[in-house]
C-alpha cells in the first residue's frame, strides 16, 4: 500500500470524514478524540447518512425507508443498502445499533483501501501484534476538520440558506451535526470560541433537512443511552 | 395496479424465512435472566447490609424484628415489581422512577419526583462513606494498630470515586462477581455457626414472629430493611438489552428480590439465635459493626474472618460506586431533557462518562462528609445508619408513588398485553402497603434517629423529602408555562432529543425461524396473521359484491382515480360497476382472490406461468364502453399502458391489493400477501405487480420487491405507475 503516490485527493464520504475528524493525526498512529461508544455510533450514523445523501434511504417516523435500491458505487455503502433492503424494517436505533456494532472496521479499512490510511503493526502493552493506522497523508488528512473550521467560522448569512441545494455542503453540515451529535465538537473548538461556534452549529442544524438532522438527534440520543445503560 | 394505501404497513416481516441478520447480530451481545441477577445483586453487598445495616438497627431501634422485617419487605417488594416492571416494557428511560410518574401521574409530578430521587440516592451514596471510613479504621486498628481518622478513609475513597466516575471505570464484571460469590459464601458460613451454636442450645425463632411488625419501632426496623434491597429497581434498566424484553428483566427482579430476601432475613435471624434474643441489642450496641466477626472468630479460622472483613470493605467500596453512578446518571439525564442546567448533560469526550454529574455529586459528597467532620458525628451511627435509611425514606416514598404511578399509566394508556393483576391488582396492593411502611416509618421516626420525639431532626429530616418534592412541582409547573418544549420530553432521558421514546421493541429471535410458526394453509378454512388477521381464499362460490365493493372503496381516491374520472360523482357510480366487473373475473377461476375474515381487504392474484395472465374478461372492451362511457378512452389507455409494461417471464401477478378505507393501516393488506409471497417463494416463482405511488414503493422493497424499468407514464400527464418485481428467491441480491 505504502507504494502508492497520494494522488488528487478522491472524493472523501461522510463516514470516512467522521472518521478522519475523529482522530489525532500528529502521532505516528492515529489516536482516538473522542470515546469508542461515541465513535462506533457517529460512523453508524454517518454511513446511513451518506445513504440518504444519496437519496437510497429516506427517514420517515423514526424507520428508515428504501427509495430506490440500485446499488451505489461505493461497495461499503451498497452493502449496507442491500441488508437494508432485504431486512424487515427496524427502526433507526436499531440499525445505528447493528451498523456501529463493526462501523470502524469497516471505515477504517474503506480509508486503507483508498490509500487514505496505511497499516501500522504495533504491539499492545500486555504483547501480542495489534494493527493500528496513520494517515498517509496527515494534511489530506486534516482537510475535513478544516472545512468543518471554515464552514463554522463562516459569517451566518454566506450559505447557510443553499444548504438544500449544495450536496457538498449538505455533507459538511451533516459532519458539523454528527460531530455535535457524538460530543465531538469540543475537540474541533479550539481555534475560535466555542460560544461562537455553537450558535453556528445550531444554526447548520436548523438549516439542514429534516431528515439528516432526525439521523443527527437518534445519533446523539443513541449515545446518551449508552451512557445511561451501563455496559458499552 | 396494486393499490395505494391499502394498509400495507412496515412491521417486520421475514422475507427470508428466518430470523432477521440484525436481529441476530444484535441478539449476540444480549443478557440472559442470570446475567441480569446478578447485576441487580451486586448493587445489593450482602455483607454490608448484614454486618453493618442489620447490627446498627439491633443497636439504635433497640428492637429485635429486623429478620422479620427483611422477609416482609422482599415480599412488598415483589408486589411492587410486577407492576413497575410491568410498566417499563412500555416506556424509555425505564431505570429511573420519575419517568414512571412522569407518564403515569403527569410531567409535573415527574420532575418532583426526581428532586426527591436525587436528594434520596445521594444520601444512600454519602452514607456509605461513614461505613467505609469507619469500618475500615476499625480494622486497621485491629490488624496493624493504626489508628486513623475515619474521614481520612472516606476522602481517599471519595477521590478515588471521584476520579473512576469521571474516568468511567466501572468495576470489572468479573471482578464483581467473585467479591459477590465470596460475600454470599463467607456469609452462609457465618450463618451456619451461628445457627449451629444457638445460645442456651435452643435455636429460638423469636425475631421471625410476625408480631415484631406490629411492635412499637416497626417502622424503623421497616426501612432499614427498604434501604438494604436499594438497587433492585436497577433491572429495569436492562430492559431493552434483554434477549425477551418481556419476561427476563421480571424474571431477574423477582429471582433477585426472593434471594436477597432470603439471605438478609436468614442471616440477621442466624445472629438472633447466636446471642439469644434477648442479648443481641446488647451485643449490637456494644460490638457495633465488630459484631459478625466477634461472633465467628471463636470458631472459624482467623483468615476466614479476616476474609469477611476485607470483603465488607470492598462491598461497601463497590455500592459507593454503584450509587455514585446512579446519581451521576440521574443528573446526565436531567440535563439532557434539560430540565436541571443543560450542561448535567454534557459527557467526557475521551470516556464517555456523564462528567458533570459524575463532578456534582462528588461535591455534594464532600460536602456533607466535611459537615460531619466539623461537627464531630460518628460515622457509623449518625453517617452510615442515618443517612444511608435517609435515602432508604426517600425511596421508600418514591416506590409508593411509583406503584400509584403505573395503576395512572395503564388506566390512560390500553395494553392488551398486560393482565389486570400487573395492570391494577398488584401495584393497587403494593401502593398500599408501601404507605403503610410508609407511616409507621415516619410515625415511629425518632426510634430510628434515637432521639426524643420533639428533636427538630424528627421533622426536619423527613420533611426534608417534602421539600425538594414541592421545589420540583413548582418548577414543573414553571416549565409548563414558560418552558414548553422543556416540559414535553420530561421523562425521556436522553431521548429528549428525539422527542419519544426511540426503539419500539425489536423481536429477537435466537430459536426456530418465524416461518415455521405460520400455520399450515389448506387452501380453506383459512390461516390466520400473527397479528390476528385472518385471510381466507375465496371459492368461486363467493358472492361478487362484496368484493367488488372493497375494490371499489380502496381505489375510489387517488391521482389514478382522479385522472381515469374527475368528476366524483360519476367515479363512484363507474367504479362500482367496474370493480363489480373486475371482481367477477377473478372469482370466475382466472384469478385467485384472498379475503381477509371481516371481509375488509382483498388481494387478487393472476398466474402468468405460461403466457399473460387472464385479468380482462373476453367482452372486456365491449363492457368498458356499456359501463365508463366518456371515460372509456382513459380506461383504455391504462390497460394498454400496463400490459405494455407487462414482462413476459413466467411469474405470478399481484393484480390488487385493497382495503376498506377505515381499516387501512392496520396491517390487514401485509397479512392479505404474505402468506402467498412466502408460498411463491418456496415455489422460486418470481412476482410482479404495479405500485401506484412512491410511499407504497418503499413498502413493496420491504417485501422482497424491486423496482423495475422505467415508471410507467399514463397519457395527458397523467399520474405515474411503478412496475415492481421480486425475484425467485430474493437473496439473489440487488
Amino acid at each position: 500500500m505504502t507504494g502508492r503516490a497520494p494522488g488528487p485527493p478522491a472524493h472523501l464520504r461522510l463516514a470516512d470524514e467522521f472518521f478522519l475528524v475523529a482522530h489525532n493525526h500528529d502521532a505516528d498512529a492515529i489516536v482516538p478524540r473522542l470515546h469508542g461508544t461515541g465513535i462506533d455510533l457517529g460512523l453508524a450514523g454517518a454511513l446511513l447518512a451518506e445513504l440518504v445523501l444519496d437519496r437510497r434511504l429516506q427517514v420517515t417516523e423514526g424507520l428508515l425507508v428504501v427509495l430506490d435500491p440500485t446499488p451505489t458505487t461505493d461497495p461499503l455503502a451498497a452493502s449496507l443498502l442491500r441488508d437494508i433492503v432485504t431486512e424487515p424494517p427496524h427502526s433507526i436505533r436499531i440499525w445505528l445499533d447493528y451498523v456501529s456494532q463493526d462501523a470502524r472496521d469497516k471505515v477504517g479499512s474503506r480509508l486503507h483501501v483508498a490509500g487514505h490510511l496505511a497499516q501500522v503493526r504495533t504491539r499492545k502493552w500486555w504483547g501480542g501484534p495489534a494493527v493500528r493506522y496513520r494517515a498517509v497523508n496527515a494534511e489530506m488528512a486534516l482537510v475535513p476538520e478544516v472545512r468543518l473550521h471554515d464552514l463554522l467560522a463562516r459569517p451566518h448569512a454566506l450559505g447557510i440558506d443553499r444548504i438544500s441545494q449544495e450536496h457538498k455542503l449538505m455533507q459538511d453540515a451533516t459532519l458539523a451535526a454528527l460531530a455535535h451529535a457524538t460530543g465531538l465538537l469540543s475537540a474541533l473548538l479550539w481555534f475560535h470560541g466555542p460560544h461562537r461556534a455553537r450558535s453556528q452549529v445550531d444554526e447548520l442544524r436548523r438549516a439542514l433537512p429534516a431528515q439528516l438532522l432526525d439521523l443527527a438527534n437518534q445519533t446523539e440520543a443513541a449515545v446518551g443511552d449508552a451512557v445511561l445503560g451501563r455496559r458499552r | 395496479m396494486s393499490d395505494n394505501t391499502s394498509g400495507l404497513r412496515t412491521r417486520p416481516m421475514h422475507a427470508a424465512g428466518g430470523p432477521s441478520r440484525v436481529s441476530r447480530a444484535l441478539a449476540r451481545n444480549r443478557l440472559g435472566v442470570s446475567s441480569v441477577v446478578f447485576f441487580i445483586v451486586s448493587a445489593a453487598a450482602p455483607l454490608t447490609v448484614i454486618g453493618s445495616g442489620a447490627v446498627l438497627a439491633f443497636a439504635t431501634t433497640k428492637t429485635i424484628g429486623i429478620p422479620v422485617a427483611y422477609a416482609a419487605i422482599a415480599v412488598v417488594l415483589g408486589l411492587f415489581s410486577v407492576g413497575y416492571v410491568a410498566m417499563s416494557r412500555h416506556i424509555t428511560n425505564a431505570g429511573a422512577f420519575y419517568t414512571y410518574v412522569a407518564q403515569g401521574l403527569g410531567r409535573v409530578a415527574g420532575v418532583g419526583a426526581s428532586f426527591v430521587a436525587l436528594v434520596a440516592y445521594n444520601g444512600m451514596q454519602v452514607g456509605l462513606y461513614g461505613g467505609f471510613g469507619g469500618i475500615l479504621a476499625m480494622h486497621l486498628n485491629a490488624w496493624f494498630g493504626w489508628s486513623v481518622d475515619w474521614w481520612v478513609l472516606a476522602l481517599g475513597a471519595w477521590l478515588v470515586i471521584a476520579v473512576l466516575g469521571v474516568l468511567r471505570i466501572d468495576f470489572n464484571s468479573k471482578v464483581l462477581a467473585v467479591l459477590l460469590t465470596a460475600e454470599c459464601l463467607v456469609m452462609l458460613v457465618f450463618d451456619a455457626v451461628e445457627l449451629t451454636h444457638p445460645a442456651g442450645g435452643l435455636v429460638s425463632f423469636t425475631a421471625l414472629d410476625p408480631s415484631n411488625l406490629v411492635a412499637t419501632g416497626a417502622g424503623a426496623l421497616l426501612v432499614t430493611a427498604v434501604t438494604g434491597f436499594v438497587g433492585f429497581e436497577g433491572g429495569a434498566v436492562y430492559a431493552e438489552e434483554t434477549r425477551d424484553p418481556k419476561r427476563t428483566v421480571a424474571r431477574a427482579t423477582y429471582i433477585a428480590v426472593a434471594f436477597v430476601g432470603i439471605l438478609y432475613a436468614l442471616s440477621s435471624w442466624a445472629l438472633t439465635v447466636f446471642t439469644g434474643p434477648d442479648q443481641i441489642v446488647g451485643a449490637a450496641t456494644t460490638q457495633s459493626t465488630d459484631l459478625i466477626f466477634t461472633i465467628n472468630a471463636g470458631f472459624l479460622g482467623a483468615w476466614i474472618v479476616d476474609t469477611g472483613r476485607i470483603l465488607i470493605v470492598t462491598s461497601l467500596f463497590a455500592a459507593l460506586v454503584s450509587f455514585h453512578n446512579t446519581v451521576a446518571r440521574y443528573f446526565f439525564a436531567l440535563g439532557r431533557e434539560r430540565v436541571l442546567p443543560g450542561g448535567l448533560g454534557s459527557t467526557n469526550r475521551r470516556t464517555g462518562s456523564p462528567q458533570a454529574g459524575s463532578l456534582t455529586q462528588s461535591a455534594i459528597a464532600l460536602a456533607v462528609i466535611v459537615l460531619f467532620v466539623v461537627y464531630k458525628l460518628d460515622p457509623l451511627k449518625d453517617l452510615m445508619f442515618i443517612v444511608t435509611t435517609y435515602g432508604g425514606l426517600g425511596v421508600l416514598i418514591l416506590m409508593a408513588i411509583t406503584s400509584v404511578s403505573v395503576i395512572g399509566y395503564f388506566l390512560r394508556r390500553p395494553a392488551p398485553d398486560e393482565n389486570a393483576w400487573r395492570r391494577v391488582v398488584s401495584p393497587a396492593i403494593a401502593a398500599v402497603l408501601l404507605l403503610v411502611v410508609l407511616y409507621l416509618t415516619l410515625a415511629k421516626y425518632s426510634t430510628l434517629l434515637d432521639l426524643p420525639s420533639g428533636h427538630p431532626a424528627v421533622w426536619i429530616l423527613p420533611a426534608s423529602f417534602g421539600v425538594a418534592g414541592l421545589a420540583g412541582i413548582l418548577w414543573g409547573a414553571h416549565l409548563r408555562h414558560h418552558r414548553p418544549e422543556i416540559y414535553a420530553s420530561i421523562g425521556l432521558g436522553a431521548n429528549s432529543v428525539i422527542g419519544r421514546a426511540s426503539r419500539e421493541p425489536l423481536a429477537i429471535t435466537a430459536g426456530p425461524a418465524p416461518a415455521d410458526r405460520l400455520p399450515a394453509f389448506t387452501g380453506s378454512p383459512g390461516f390466520a396473521d400473527d397479528e390476528g388477521h385472518e385471510v381466507f381464499l375465496a371459492g368461486r362460490d363467493h358472492p361478487v359484491d362484496p368484493i367488488g365493493t372493497v375494490l371499489s372503496e380502496a381505489f375510489l381516491t387517488g391521482d389514478i382515480a382522479d385522472w381515469l374520472v374527475p368528476d366524483p360523482d360519476d367515479r363512484r357510480r363507474i367504479y362500482q360497476q367496474y370493480w363489480r366487473m373486475a371482481a367477477e373475473q377473478a372469482l370466475s377461476g382466472a384469478g385467485e382472490v384472498f379475503v381477509s375474515g371481516d371481509t375488509s381487504g382483498v388481494a387478487v392474484w393472476y398466474a402468468a406461468a405460461a403466457g399473460p395472465p387472464r385479468a380482462e374478461p373476453p367482452d372486456f372492451t365491449r363492457r368498458l364502453h356499456a359501463i365508463c362511457g366518456p371515460y372509456t378512452e382513459r380506461f383504455l389507455a391504462l390497460h394498454a399502458a400496463m400490459d405494455a409494461a407487462h414482462p413476459v417471464r413466467p411469474h405470478h401477478y399481484l393484480a390488487f391489493v385493497a382495503v376498506t378505507p377505515e381499516q387501512q393501516g392496520r396491517g390487514i393488506g401485509t397479512a392479505l400477501i404474505r402468506h402467498r409471497l412466502q408460498e411463491l417463494e418456496n415455489m422460486a416463482m418470481p412476482v410482479y405487480l404495479e405500485a401506484t405511488n412512491r410511499r407504497n414503493l418503499a413498502l413493496y422493497v420491504h417485501l422482497g420487491f424491486q423496482p423495475m424499468g422505467t415508471p410507467i407514464t399514463l397519457p395527458d400527464d397523467g399520474p405515474r405507475l411503478y412496475p415492481m418485481w421480486r425475484p425467485a428467491s430474493i437473496h439473489r441480491g440487488l
